[in-house]
């Protein structure tokens, strides 16, 4: 049985566990688990619990030291380098019963270059820090400006239309009347069969009315946990949206 | 005297909506409706759905305890067994997949298949979810040099979590089990029957069960069937085949039993279902396009009016795309998608370089000075490799 050995100058234990995220990115998809980007990465220094099977244990689990979590990750790599630089810094060893005989293994070239070479960690580190603060400047301004979208929808729909000729207006008209006209008639088959199937089913009395024309869908939150819901709040499991 | 009477009446029996045709429950034909329906009909048809109420908590709580057991016996493997062996990988292989299949099954059970179909309009439905279970044994190729900027660009949208989570706009209806029916039934026993088979056929379970089962009955004893797992991790494992062999099926039996007995009602409860659903995404859909297009009372000024001020729309649409928090927003956007295809380029090298050496079958191997014997467990599954069994 073929038998990898590294032989590391120092070892911590989430080597292994950057390395074992490493390999399942920026790769063309094979399975569930690959990405072909770096997004599982980003997520990891942010100490998502990807992995449900260890999320008792996951090295960075509840970790919200973005600095001290980009700091390991990149000193890892640089572990890494340091390694690919040495010669027969990778091993293999061939065990039998009475034993065992190592020899080097070579990593191609463009991949040495890539990890030593071309490889600046300050740099990395500074991009990793930017691009976190970057998209927290990101979330804030949505939060700020959520209207704003649709304002600018609105104002584009406005400006064509203003622009429009009357006759395509007069269509436009057309359907849009054809549109609100559909949808009181869904609202009133609705109201009607809901009102009927209450009382019958659940001994309801309701009264069923449409929202606002131009209020958004939005799925509200609500206290019903579903059936089964106390059960799994009680184990900590997450309920779906509701 | 009645009139007194009846004052009296209101005042200590005060009506609640909906129990009178003068006092109506008063509901909007809004996202959110279907749980308030959904509720109604389950509170309604209680009684008559005990078996089922009962036998799914059962199961649902066996799965419960299955999961958690699968992750103390991944715990225990780390901890204490630092050898590698076949068996311990074999445990490993089954562990996960316990695990795995318990997720599933929590999912399935605790999820309302109606509302998959309504809730098609949120763009996270259709996209490809990175989990974080292991990849498949096949090897892993990566994108190239070439293409890394490409693939970070197309993997923007990729969830990165095993269950990606709903966003409650464009939300029609929550996704939660309110009121069991009988198509969610079936669907639960035939997925939880699908999986426990294939958990019993797990080589581990075929190969250990002489081993594990006496050690089931008598949780107090050292283990003493194999000597290579440790006494705590053989404890586990011998939990963890009594909840696949024995709890679950017939948890799984007590469920398909009560499915079988208020099928009536189920099957009733799944109509009702149908019935309210349908008009009430006819509704959201019209309402839906309604939002999409102009204003009818914007369309009807432009004709009433002779100067449609066109150039004073064009002039806010204008300002408005300038907005110094949009520009903003959109030179993050530029810069960061620039930082990520930078940290790509230069992670790349040592993804491939993981790839490779997980290609080789790379296992940690203690080594004097460099790995410690009590790291090698941590370590091993970490980095999670694995070679062939012969």
């Amino acid at each position: 049985m073929l038998v990898l050995t590294w032989y590391l100058t120092s070892i911590k234990p989430r080597f292994c566990f950057h390395l074992q995220r490493l390999k399942c990115v920026l790769c063309r998809k094979g399975g569930s688990g690959t990405s072909s980007g770096i997004r599982p990465i980003l997520l990891d220094l942010q100490g998502f619990p990807r992995d449900d099977s260890l999320e008792n244990r996951t090295p960075l689990q509840g970790a919200v030291d973005l600095k001290g979590n980009i700091e390991d990750f990149v000193w890892h790599l640089e572990c890494l380098s340091n390694l690919t630089k040495r010669k027969n810094g990778f091993s293999t060893m061939k065990s039998s019963s009475n034993h065992s005989q190592s020899s080097g293994v070579d990593v191609n070239s463009v991949i040495v270059k890539g990890c030593t070479e071309s490889f600046d960690s300050e740099l990395l580190k500074c991009q990793l820090l930017d691009w976190f603060s970057m998209v927290e400047r990101q979330h804030e301004l949505q939060r700020e400006n959520g209207h704003l979208p649709d304002e600018i929808r609105q104002a584009e729909m406005a400006m064509s239309i203003a622009g429009a000729p009357e006759k395509s207006l007069k269509m436009v008209q057309h359907r849009l009347e054809k549109m609100h006209a559909d949808r009181q008639l869904r609202l009133d088959v609705l109201k009607e069969l809901l009102e009927d199937l209450c009382l019958r089913e659940m001994n309801l009395y309701v009264n069923i009315s449409g929202p606002n024309p131009k209020q958004s869908l939005v799925l509200k939150q609500t206290s019903a946990v579903g059936f089964l819901g106390v059960t799994l709040q009680l184990a900590g499991e997450p309920l779906p949206v509701g | 005297m009645a009139q007194i009477l009846e004052v009296f009446k209101s005042l200590l029996f005060p009506a609640v909506p909906g129990q009178s045709e003068d006092q109506k429950l008063e509901l909007q034909a809004v996202p959110g409706l279907m749980t308030v329906l959904d509720q109604a009909l389950f509170r309604s048809n209680e009684g008559q759905l005990t078996a089922t109420i009962c036998s799914s908590h059962a199961l649902l709580v066996c799965w419960l305890d299955t999961k958690y057991q699968s992750q103390l016996v991944l715990q225990s493997l780390v901890r204490h067994e630092l050898e590698p062996s076949k068996r311990r990988d074999a445990c490993e292989a089954f562990a996960r997949q316990c695990l795995e299949s318990s997720m599933d099954a929590i999912e399935r059970l605790s999820t309302e298949k109606f509302a998959q179909s309504a809730n098609l309009t949120d763009p996270y439905d259709s996209l490809s979810s990175v989990g974080g279970h292991s990849a498949s044994s096949s090897v892993l190729n990566g994108v190239g040099s070439q293409s890394v900027a490409t693939s970070i660009l197309e993997s923007k949208e990729e969830i990165c979590r095993r269950v990606p989570m709903q966003r409650r706009k464009e939300c029609w209806e929550s996704p939660r089990m309110i009121c069991p029916d009988h198509v969610w039934a079936e669907d639960s026993y035939s997925a939880c029957q699908r999986s426990i088979r294939n958990l019993m056929k797990h080589p581990f379970i075929v190969k250990e069960a002489d081993v594990l089962s006496p050690l089931a009955k008598d949780n107090n004893s050292a283990g003493s069937g194999s000597h290579i797992l440790s006494g705590s991790t053989e404890r586990q494992a011998s939990l963890l085949f009594q909840l696949v062999q024995e709890d679950l099926p017939m948890r799984l039996y007590h469920f398909n039993q009560a499915m079988q007995a208020d099928s009536v009602v189920t099957k009733r409860l799944y109509l009702v279902k149908s019935e309210y659903r349908a008009p009430f995404r006819a509704f959201l859909e019209a309402h839906q396009t309604l939002l999409k297009a102009p204003s009818l009372e914007h369309v009807e000024a432009c004709l009433s009016s002779k100067s449609r001020a066109g150039d004073n729309l064009g002039k806010n649409f204008q300002q408005l795309l300038k907005t110094p928090a949009l520009v903003e927003l959109l030179a993050l956007e530029r810069e960061i998608e620039q930082l990520e295809q930078d940290i790509g380029q230069a992670i790349y090298p040592f993804s491939e370089l993981a790839r490779t050496l997980d290609h080789r079958k790379a296992r940690v191997k203690a080594v004097s000075g460099v790995i410690q014997a009590d790291q090698l467990g941590y370590l091993e599954d970490l980095v999670r490799v694995r070679y062939h069994l012969n």
